[in-house]
């Protein structure tokens, strides 16, 4: 059974060719995070609808898309768009009638949702992720609006008017300093909240966002921040779902594809082409997507063509494309000669490995540690005890790091 | 002569101790038990053994089917049924999409 003829690529999947489409239908944002990445959010500049569905048509001619292709509308804030933008979208891409199936996500700040927004999401089965990092303490210190405002109290609307309309969605939250200090208020708002999916990004050191909170945190506090979310999801009989804990019971496992096959884990942000992510004006890049607004010493920037006017393959041979490939390549050779977390991970985040150790082929970076071995170091410990797999004797005690390691650098 | 004979005695002597005091506190951060303890087991090493431990899980449907007094999923059957890949399928494309597992800062 190939993860295609099944539904949507799982976890770790094995198909080639691409399989998350990043789209910036504008890069303008409504609010001003401290904390991010992109630099261009003030430009009201768009994409048209007609283009996105010509990326898709390029991509299909080409012959690079799989069975199935996971487009997600990432801006800036996707929603400062009109509804009536998206359904013209759609509709060119549904007319189209592909022989991959599409599905479509929007990752937003939640404070334009009404009813016409629930209305769109649910004619066209929209995946809806609420960016939102808990209470509004914590939430309003980083996500503020253009005038400093904290932005809680609007996203909390938006929030409740996907719940009357009984919209699904998940959250996605970013770990700051404050929520190290106070991980059981930030998972008993979400639980508080109706909640039931949720991801942790830890505040990182991407493209313009070039200090994080966290990088000057004790380093037990993120592990006792994912110790908490375990304890508190046991506590709550697993009301809440965790991406991070999720993740990591499918690597440990190695499930994949099909029932009964293990395979080590396959990393999407490694592979050529995977994962694209376009511009606004047609700009290209691959691997990791916060790569799309990033500048670099050693590259300009890491933009690989123009996908509304460059020839597919043309994209995918040019030197700069194959200088990052085998960049990351040798980034990937060397984790997996040196990580003891090679098979559950892959390879980790080429972005991360750049912006933390100056080169992606670096290996060990935050985003390891945070989001790939502490999830695995707990829920490791999980199985072993609930599976009666006998605990090897000499472990450190959960919560400790197994060891604190500088910064590495190729 | 006789002096120098001393004086060797002498040197002799506390080489012995010091060699004997390096001795003592060689052993004494040694463990006791070091000889039967075994290392900590790599990452690697235990990943396989929890998917040996699902294999054999999947092959007893006994377990698998297993509830606890309260008739509540006992953890083995959890485990399992978080093994599964068609309850991925649940997470619909959340699961698919977030392989990529990093949203930056968004």
């Amino acid at each position: 059974m190939s993860a295609g003829s099944a539904g949507s690529p799982c976890y770790g999947s094995t198909e080639k060719g691409v399989k998350l489409l990043v789209l910036q239908p504008t890069p303008f944002c409504n609010i001003d995070c401290d904390y991010c990445y992109l630099a261009n959010r003030l430009s009201t500049k768009k994409m048209l609808p007609a283009q996105a569905v010509e990326i898709v048509d390029r991509l299909f001619s080409a012959g690079v898309v799989g069975s199935d292709l996971s487009m997600v509308w990432h801006a800036g804030e996707p929603l400062t768009l009109p509804p009536g933008y998206y359904r013209e979208a759609f509709t060119g891409l549904a007319a189209r009638r592909y022989p991959f199936t599409i599905r479509h996500s929007f990752q937003t700040n939640a404070m334009l949702i009404n009813d016409e927004w629930c209305d769109l999401f649910q004619q066209w089965d929209i995946n809806v992720g609420v960016s939102v990092d808990g209470p509004a303490s914590i939430h309003d210190a980083h996500r503020k609006d253009r005038a400093g405002k904290g932005t809680h109290a609007r996203v909390m609307e938006g929030i409740r008017t996907l719940q009357r309309r009984s919209v699904p969605f998940h959250a996605i939250a970013v770990v700051t300093a404050e929520s190290l200090l106070h991980p059981e208020d930030v998972f008993n708002f979400f639980l508080d909240t109706g909640i039931d999916r949720l991801g942790f990004n830890i505040e990182e050191l991407e493209g313009a966002n070039n200090t994080s909170t966290v990088s000057g945190a004790n380093p037990l506090s993120i592990r006792r921040f994912f110790e908490c979310m375990a304890e508190c999801q046991e506590r709550c009989q697993h009301k809440i779902s965790i991406r991070e804990f999720e993740n990591a019971r499918a690597a440990i496992q190695g499930y994949c594809y099909q029932p009964g096959s293990l395979l080590d884990m396959r990393n999407d942000q490694t592979q050529s082409m995977a994962i694209l992510t376009v511009a606004w004006d047609g700009s290209v890049t691959a691997f990791s997507p916060e790569l799309i607004d990033a500048k670099s010493k050693d590259y300009g920037d890491f933009i690989l063509g123009n996908i509304l006017r460059d020839p597919i393959a043309e994209i995918f041979s040019s030197p700069k494309f194959k200088q990052i490939h085998n960049a990351i390549e040798e980034g990937c050779k060397r984790c997996s000669e040196t990580c003891q977390y090679f098979s559950v991970c892959g390879g980790g985040a080429p972005s991360n490995k750049y912006f933390e150790n100056g080169s992606f082929e670096s290996t060990e970076t935050m985003y390891c540690r945070s989001v790939v071995q502490i999830p695995t170091d707990i829920m490791l410990a999980q199985a072993e005890r609930e599976l009666g797999i006998s605990v090897p004797q000499g472990l450190p005690e959960l919560g400790r790091p197994r060891q604190d390691r500088p910064v590495q650098t190729a | 002569m006789a002096r120098l004979l001393s004086l060797y005695e002498r040197i002799r002597n506390w080489f012995l101790v010091l060699i004997g005091l390096l001795i003592g506190v060689q052993a004494g951060v040694q463990p006791t038990n070091a000889s039967t303890s075994k290392p900590v087991p790599a990452i690697p090493e235990r990943v396989a053994a929890v998917r040996s431990r699902m294999q054999e899980i999947q092959k007893n449907p006994a377990l698998v089917e297993q509830k606890n007094a309260k008739g509540e999923t006992t953890l083995v059957a959890q485990w399992l049924n978080w093994g599964n890949w068609n309850n991925w399928r649940n997470w619909g494309n959340w699961s698919s999409w977030n392989n990529w597992g990093n949203w930056g800062n968004y």
